[in-house]
């Protein structure tokens, strides 16, 4: 190179130099991450939270297989001691099987100065891990002591099913990374929240696809800027949201990904593709054994069952199954987390994960010659219109004559005599299937199908003693709640009545509690409570004052009245998730002591809204006092814009528990 | 007779066709065919065939425990508390290693008799240290059994070895009785015959079983047929046959020259911690209200990790570190304390507190059933590190050291006595109170240096609504306390008959706070006793002057004396003043199972809304 080059190039450096040095008036030079830990406030800026996050940018770069390698880079700012203290230990959760973590660089940042944390002190360790054991891993590493206004900026790479970080994205793949692609090789998909408990200032998420992938993509639940850039070889997408709220907690809310901000993004092109694929990577494991078979035998055989109907044989299975295979997942190894357990392994262990349990459903069905496949859903949350992986559940579809299909879920039935836990209503699903299916839904149920019917008969002392009988009986989604309630310790049946009934009366005595066999599925579900309560009735005045006996319970008990017994606020901005509907049919009749008389039977007024309804009623006939209560809830989920309707009714029915009944002796003073 | 005769005969004869086998010794076919014959299993959720557990302690002071679980389950409530379990031990100074989980079902064992599964044995970390770095080599190991299916038998056996873990001492508890009835229930100690042992029984537990092993002491304590633990169940079973043990000596003197060592030892203090220290004590005065400061810095500082002491055996990180770290669990947030407290001038000293209940009663120093605090001051006062608080030191049992060194309060009984004056004013009532206490129901360790808010709560306790304010303490001390102070109170809305309701509540910091969890009310009958920390009295005085109003209701005078103590309510108008008095006393400590309707007779009776309601008419 000839020294007037040399000179040439060395004058645009130091002119480039000199520019990049005095930006011109007005301009802002280029973010630093001690300009952004300067520029990011205090706690008083962010409505007292304990830390902010600053910056955070993921960059995935995926391979043509499918596994993808991300570059993630963050800066938080710890705005309170209580920051201080609770940020004090980083923690990166990993499944071996799928992914894998390099944490490349932490920093703390303070006074000007970047504070670099020994990375040798990472810890690789063994997760903590409850009802599903499938050896997951996370490092985790010490920060030194934190001070108000410090930075910490960490730079993670991973690879993996949708994560990693390789600069030639469209090299050979290394051997060792082949374990990291996906289960629908070449596809990428992801879920991105731009949400987290704290604040975040700026938040980007970059997506580098080779050029021949075409990415099925959607904004939901709010706007986020985006910008799409391509060359020959590869197309960029960007998604990056400024000034982002931390969640807010309210009582009963849906997932976060039915409400925050998030990008849905997919390579499958449709849900019947999804479906296919689905089908075919589990279309070896459910295999017939004989052992298999002859269990089947035994059960329709032990319930005379063996020429039945088909819909009598899979009710007969689901059950045996929801009873028998209880919800603890070993791990089987390479496919684990998509692949569902193969059958003679689950029948052996007798327990696994929702996959598996609906694994061994399948596999009865077929030795019993049904139709019967795998299928996908989204328990508690909704699924969005875009073929990405929004499922966090795994259930069983049996294919009837007509084509159509019939759902069975016996992870969520045990103990409850339906075969599709009526807490699943509304939900997505995506059947896997050879053909390929479209997703589908869970019809809606209405409150009627799943009825509290509460029977109260009950004579009042003239010493204000109360003593009677309740029955309870319930369907659909109360079935299971009643059941729950006496299935327990044996030895705490009686204590776990008298407790639930106490705010009747801190003095119940006498309990005595029968009920339907828990796993007799042939009929709904009933309890009988018999029960005294010394004292019920305060003596005022000549005549005896009381409330409405069984309502204050019902009003404590989330069991039986999830909409009564919920602390609720008085106005939300979220969703109410209840998860199922629910009929309340209470009916207490009491009689009055000899002599006595109600002359004002108490009343509340009627609430009957969208989303909910409530009527009470009170009636005197002689010494015979008749209280109706009647509250629906009426959708599983309730926006915003019902709750005022829904909590009127809700409030309603603690007016309803609160009213005072007089019993007057000798009719009115 | 010839029921059981037959049956027995009838199980024989089809154990017969499949054999469990024998295990560790024990003929499993056997045991089956007792329990078969022994309980009606259609009423029980489980059953345990064999609970064993065996301690040595080797020449190298090794500490080694074997477990070994037979269980019969029947129902889904026996499944769930046998089939997946949860075991902790640490893997920087130990070693697991499990030899048996099968399951019987269906005459085979599932897996296969010898073979241990190689996915049902998981590594997991404790969700309570998973942002606790300096913790992370504790573990919980999940034993996960395979073929279970109601009815089955499950067997467990496995073994922790903990390096050094008998040195300098070691001890134990051992409680014979179960949460499921027990068929056989075995408990051996081994030490090397020059190390002292000394054990203490209680509740039952025979004396050992004399067994000969050369260069060891054996002791070996068995016990067949136990009913299941009574309930509700408390902390340690006050009824259940026990063994404590321990190789610290007789004498707690060597367990407490431990402890003081270990704390003066990690006791490091640094700039930062003495100048936030120093912040927060700037305007402090008294000893209690430092105590109070520190207590606060501590919790302010770290965050409560909930590891089981026992899992650390009291190991202590130095200060330096806890602080540092911004974690601690119990032991180091006493060790945090510790250090703060000598800078704020006091004068700590650590010790173990024996639990309430019979086997933290005995003489026998050691860490099990006993809690690590802080004694401070003379009167004591005790910093609790698990919740952070300070307490009166009550009639606790002090492991070590001496319990005479420490609590040196004068014995003034624990009583309460609070009077409440109230006449009316514009919006409702003016009121004045007075406030005798002493012992354990004194409210001087939570409230000084915050005895507004103290007064406050115990104001809005009696009467909902109730604002203290003008607090004067004439004598406030860890023993007793004599105060008084002003309140208002808003007159409530009135009910749909035109009527103001008036109820007087409870006595904040009263007897009822102090009632052991689980003394339920709603319960009729219990199985369980109940150890009261001591015999306590309370009285609730409320003067109200009527004025222009009517009294429509008030509570009925009653009286009930029992074997337990006395309820009395007394009320009396007399020149417009309606006076209702309620008493409680307690008057034994230890409430036995047929006593229990009595304690609850008297509690319902403080309790009941008959005997606090006041109805009064606005004329």
């Amino acid at each position: 190179m000839s020294p007037k080059v040399l000179l040439t190039t060395a004058s645009i450096l130091l002119i480039g130099t000199i520019l990049h040095a005095a930006p011109p008036p007005g301009d802002t030079p280029p973010p630093t991450p001690f300009s952004r830990l300067a520029a990011a406030g205090t706690a008083d800026d962010h409505d007292g939270a304990d830390f902010v996050v600053v910056f955070d940018e993921q960059i995935n770069h995926m391979h043509p297989t499918g596994v993808t390698y991300v570059d993630g880079t963050r800066l938080e700012k710890i705005l309170t001691a209580a920051g201080c203290r609770d940020r004090s230990v980083l923690v990166w959760p990993f499944d071996p099987q799928s992914s894998h973590v390099t944490v490349d660089e932490v920093n703390v940042l303070r006074d000007g100065e970047a504070i670099p944390v020994d990375l040798t002190y990472l810890r690789d360790l063994p997760a903590p891990q409850s009802a599903i054991y499938w050896r997951d891993r996370m490092l985790s590493l010490q920060l030194p002591r934190l001070q108000v206004g410090d930075g910490v900026e960490i730079k993670v790479s991973r690879k993996g099913y949708t994560y990693a970080l390789l600069d030639d994205a469209d090299g050979p793949l290394a051997p060792e990374d082949e374990r990291y692609i996906p289960p629908m090789p070449g596809h990428y998909f992801d879920i991105v929240l731009f949400a987290e408990s704290a604040p975040i200032l700026e938040k980007r998420y970059v997506l580098d696809l080779p050029a021949d992938k075409r990415l099925n993509v959607e904004v939901y639940n709010g706007a986020l800027q985006s910008s799409i850039r391509y060359t020959d070889e590869r197309t960029e997408y960007a998604w990056w949201g400024l000034d982002l709220p931390a969640l807010t907690h309210e009582t009963r809310q849906p997932a976060a990904s039915d409400f925050a901000t998030k990008v849905v993004m997919s390579t499958a092109a449709s849900w019947e593709d999804k479906s296919r694929w689905f089908f075919d990577v589990n279309r070896d494991q459910f295999e017939v054994t004989p052992a298999i078979q002859a269990k089947v035998e035994e059960i329709f055989a032990e319930m005379k069952l063996t020429d039945a109907s088909e819909e009598k044989r899979a009710e007969a299975l689901v059950h045996w199954v929801a009873q028998n295979i209880r919800y603890s997942g070993q791990t089987m190894g390479e496919g684990e987390g998509f692949t569902l357990h193969p059958s003679d392994m689950i029948f052996e262990q007798r327990s696994g994960v929702c996959k598996d349990i609906a694994a061994m459903l399948i596999t009865m069905m077929r030795a019993a010659g049904m139709d019967s496949y795998a299928a996908m859903t989204m328990a508690g949350s909704r699924i969005d219109d875009l073929p990405a992986d929004q499922f966090n559940h795994c259930v069983t579809a049996l294919k009837l004559d007509d084509g159509t299909f019939r759902m069975y879920d016996p992870t969520w039935v045990p103990f409850n005599n339906s075969i599709w836990s009526l807490l699943e209503t509304e939900q997505h699903y995506l059947v896997g299937t050879p053909e390929g299916e479209d997703l589908s839904r869970i019809r809606y149920s209405p409150p009627e199908e799943s009825p509290l019917t509460v029977d109260h008969r009950a004579k009042l002392n003239a010493d204000g003693a109360l003593a009677g009988r309740i029955r309870f009986d319930a369907s659909g989604a109360l079935d299971g709640r009643l059941r729950g309630l006496c299935n327990g310790r044996r030895d705490e049946l009686r204590d776990r009545w008298a407790h639930l009934l106490a705010p009747m009366g801190l003095r119940i005595e006498g309990v005595v509690v029968n009920h339907h066999p828990t796993d007799d599925f042939s009929k709904d579900m009933w309890v009988t409570v018999d029960y005294r309560v010394p004292g019920f009735a305060m003596p005022v005045d000549g005549g005896l004052e009381f409330r409405p006996p069984l309502m204050a319970a019902l009003m404590h008990d989330g069991s039986l009245f999830r909409a009564g017994a919920t602390g609720w606020e008085d106005e939300r901005d979220h969703d109410v998730l209840l998860y199922y509907t629910q009929l309340l049919e209470v009916t207490e009749v009491i009689e009055l002591p000899k002599g006595y008389e109600v002359n004002d039977p108490p009343s509340v007024d009627d609430v009957d809204e969208t989303y909910a309804a409530f009527s009470a009623n009170a009636e005197i006939k002689g010494r015979t006092l008749t209280l109706t209560t009647r509250h629906e809830s009426r959708r599983r989920q309730i926006p915003p814009d019902g709750f005022a309707g829904f909590k009127a009714s809700v409030d309603a029915a603690a007016d309803w528990a609160d009213v005072l009944v007089r019993a007057e002796k000798g009719g009115r003073r | 007779m010839i029921r059981r005769t037959l049956i027995t005969l009838l199980l024989l004869a089809s154990a017969a066709l499949a054999q469990m086998g024998t295990s560790a010794g024990h003929d499993l076919d056997a045991l089956w065919v007792r329990a078969q014959a022994d309980y009606d299993l259609s009423s029980l959720d489980a059953v345990l065939l064999l609970e064993s557990r065996e301690v040595t302690v080797t020449e190298d002071h090794d500490l080694v425990t074997r477990i070994h679980r037979i269980v019969w389950v029947g129902t889904r409530a026996g499944q769930n508390a046998h089939a997946d379990l949860r075991i902790p031990w640490n893997s920087a100074t130990s070693t697991f290693e499990v030899e048996t989980l099968r399951t019987w079902r269906d005459n085979r064992w599932w897996p296969d008799a010898e073979r241990l599964s190689d996915t049902a044995i998981v590594e997991t970390l404790p969700y309570a240290v998973r942002t606790a770095w300096d913790y992370q080599d504790l573990r919980e190991t999940m034993l996960l059994h395979d073929g279970v299916e109601a009815p089955c038998i499950m067997e467990t056996a496995y073994t922790i070895t903990e390096r050094g873990g008998a040195a300098p001492g070691a001890d134990g508890l051992f409680v014979f009785t179960q949460r499921e009835p027990s068929l056989e229930v075995e408990f051996s100690l081994r030490v090397p015959q020059d190390t002292q042992l000394d054990h203490a029984l209680g509740n039952g537990c025979p004396e050992p079983m004399a067994t000969r092993d050369v260069g060891a002491t054996h002791r070996r304590w068995a016990m067949s047929g136990l009913p299941a633990r009574s309930l509700p169940m408390v902390d340690v079973a006050d009824e259940a046959p026990w063994v404590r043990w321990s190789t610290w000596g007789r004498e707690p003197e060597g367990l407490a020259r431990h402890l003081d060592a270990l704390f003066q030892a990690n006791a490091f203090i640094q700039p930062a911690m003495s100048d936030s220290l120093a912040a927060r004590l700037r305007d402090v005065a008294t000893p209690l209200a430092k105590a109070r400061t520190v207590a606060a810095l501590v919790d302010d500082m770290t965050r409560h990790a909930h590891v089981r002491a026992f899992d650390r055996r009291f190991e202590l990180r130095d200060a330096l570190r806890v602080w540092d770290t911004g974690y601690a669990d119990d032991a180091d947030r006493a060790l945090l304390a510790y250090t703060l407290f000598r800078e704020a001038g006091l004068v700590p000293r650590a010790c173990l507190v024996g639990a309430d209940s019979a086997p933290g009663r005995d003489p026998l120093p050691g860490f099990a059933a006993a809690s690590l605090m802080l004694a401070l001051g003379h009167p004591a006062v005790l910093y609790d590190p698990a919740s952070g608080d300070l307490r009166s030191t009550g009639n606790v049992t002090f492991r070590t050291p001496p319990a005479e060194s420490l609590s040196g309060m004068p014995d003034h009984g624990h009583h309460a006595a609070l009077d409440l004056s109230l006449t009316p004013s514009e919006d409702g009532w003016r009121g004045t109170g007075a406030l005798q206490a002493s012992g354990l129901l004194n409210p001087w360790p939570d409230m000084a240096g915050a005895m507004d808010q103290g007064l406050d709560r115990i104001a809005y306790a009696v009467l909902s609504g109730a604002d203290a304010d003008d607090a004067e303490a004439e004598w406030f001390d860890a023993a007793t306390a004599v105060m008084g102070f002003s309140f208002s109170l808003n007159a409530p809305e009135p009910d749909e008959a035109d009527r103001i309701t008036l109820i007087i509540g409870d006595l904040e910091g009263g007897i009822v706070t102090h009632l052991p969890h689980g003394t339920d009310t709603w319960r009729e009958t219990r199985t369980s006793p109940i150890q009261l920390p001591t015999p306590m009295g309370q009285r609730l005085t409320v003067h109200l002057s009527l004025g222009e109003g009517t009294l429509v209701r008030a509570p009925a005078p009653r009286e009930l004396t029992n074997d337990v103590g006395r309820f009395a309510l007394a009320v009396e108008e007399t020149n417009g003043v309606l006076t209702v008095t309620r008493e409680l006393e307690l008057t034994t400590d230890t409430i036995t199972t047929e006593q229990w309707p009595q304690l609850r007779a008297l509690l319902l009776e403080e309790a009941d809304p008959a005997n606090r309601t006041i109805l009064l008419r606005e004329d």
